[in-house]
């Protein structure tokens, strides 16, 4: 997973820890309302979640660059489709990037690459390593990090590793199953169990927005 | 299995674009008429909603934030230019070896030096640079291609090429969803590289890449008659 850089610091400005109700609400009327100043706060807050999200499905910085100013150019152009509620703004954004990097791996034959490369060079996966960040504060949504992650640590290995190749790497059933050398009956089977934990685990952080 | 308990175990799947493309289509049509799949698949939307953050984050470059904001509030795409600027140094750092040594060969003035180091620094300076090998009667050249957005200029390099032959030019031609459109020709004298720096073509977003191609001048109009050379895609 992809740590920051003393050469890539995070934004030295503050943030507010999380988007508060109201200020997604305000944030989300704002960008309806065609305020720029509201875009750019949005850009501001959630870049690094989305660069990260992006990079770790296409292992490409500049590629995840292109993928999340088209994520923004979706959320300014489209807005009155997004969710008026607390939880629909971020989440919106970060599964429009998700797939906008889905589509751009499955599209590009980089996944066929990508798993030939996990086969040829036996790549570890290793997934859900302790991420370091030097200063929490400075990282609005952080902590929500941090809570997915415990949640994902839950998992027995082998459904983290199930997990962490099907929803962060971008890997289809099938390719997992050539990847780990297991029926596809097998992987299906982990990801359910996997995602039957994860689901009461996550569900409750819509409350995370305080 | 029936047809119906196939979607049942795949709403999960579905997702999270785990689905094979035929399998995602196939659920995406199910779903936009089955009411209890389609209220499953926001239930699970929800619940997931914050997964992705699972991943760590990566601060943006210097000032990424503030073009991302530019860019989609002045509707432009994302630029086929962004490439490492350690490749545009590693780039313009070997044609610059190579520039010198021929200009001390070519015993070239102070000021023309000057002006190639000039050129070489914005090369630096860009934030991708496109190149392709060209190789041409026994040479073997190059072709560079680079945005300036502080001038919102394109700069075109072509060096270690032959002279084009009698009746014969180098020109660029654009690549665009309108097919290939005639650039500028290009001045070829196989001593030193050619520098050439040019509007963006309009409408620039319509651009998806450039061609080199040497030929029988054409023009303004027509398709490209001679040999393509190199081609970068943006």
């Amino acid at each position: 997973m992809p740590i920051p850089s003393e050469e890539r610091s995070l934004p030295k400005s503050g943030f507010a820890p999380v988007l508060s109700p109201g200020r997604a609400l305000s944030l989300h009327e704002r960008l309806v309302a065609r305020d720029e100043q509201a875009l750019a706060e949005l850009i501001e807050l959630i870049t690094p979640w989305l660069l990260g999200l992006a990079q770790a499905l296409l292992e490409d910085a500049d590629e995840a660059e292109e993928v999340v100013q088209e994520s923004f150019a979706t959320v300014w152009n489209k807005i009155g489709q997004v969710p008026a509620d607390p939880l629909g703004l971020l989440p919106w954004v970060l599964r429009v990037t998700r797939n906008r990097a889905i589509d751009r791996l499955r599209s590009r034959r980089r996944l066929l690459r990508k798993v030939a490369r996990f086969a040829a060079h036996a790549v570890e996966v290793e997934p859900f390593a302790e991420p370091e960040e030097p200063n929490e504060a400075r990282v609005p949504g952080w902590h929500v990090h941090h809570a997915v992650h415990a949640a994902l640590e839950v998992l027995p290995p082998e459904q983290q590793a199930v997990v962490w190749l099907a929803y962060f790497q971008g890997l289809t059933h099938t390719a997992i199953a050539a990847r780990l050398g297991i029926p596809i009956g097998t992987v299906k089977t982990r990801l359910r169990l996997a995602f039957d934990k994860l689901r009461p685990l996550l569900a409750p952080m819509k409350d995370w927005i305080v | 299995m029936s047809a119906h308990e196939w979607y049942i175990e795949n709403r999960i799947a579905f997702v999270t674009r785990m689905l094979e493309k035929d399998e995602h289509s196939l659920f995406a049509s199910h779903i936009a008429r089955c009411t209890e799949c389609r209220d499953a698949v926001a239930a699970l939307e929800h619940e997931l909603a914050w997964l992705p953050m699972g991943v760590a984050p990566v601060a943006p470059r210097p000032g990424l934030t503030r073009r991302f904001a530019e860019r989609v509030l002045s509707g432009r795409p994302w630029h086929w230019w962004r490439w490492a600027a350690a490749g545009a140094t590693a780039a313009s750092l070997l044609l610059a070896a190579r520039v010198s040594t021929e200009a001390r060969a070519l015993a070239v003035s102070q000021g023309q030096l000057n002006a190639i180091k000039d050129s070489l620094s914005a090369i630096v300076g860009a934030e991708r640079v496109l190149q392709e090998t060209v190789r041409r009667d026994g040479y073997e050249g190059g072709f560079l291609i680079f945005y300036d957005q502080d001038t919102e200029r394109w700069n075109v390099v072509v060096h270690d090429l032959p002279p084009a032959r009698a009746g014969e030019a180098y020109q660029l031609w654009y690549v665009t969803s309108r097919g290939l459109l005639p650039g500028p020709a290009l001045q070829v004298n196989g001593a030193r590289p050619t520098f050439l720096t040019l509007p963006a073509p309009q409408p620039a977003h319509d651009v998806v890449g450039a061609v080199l191609i040497v030929g029988p001048p054409d023009g303004v109009s027509g398709r490209p008659r001679g040999v393509e050379l190199a081609r970068v895609t943006f």
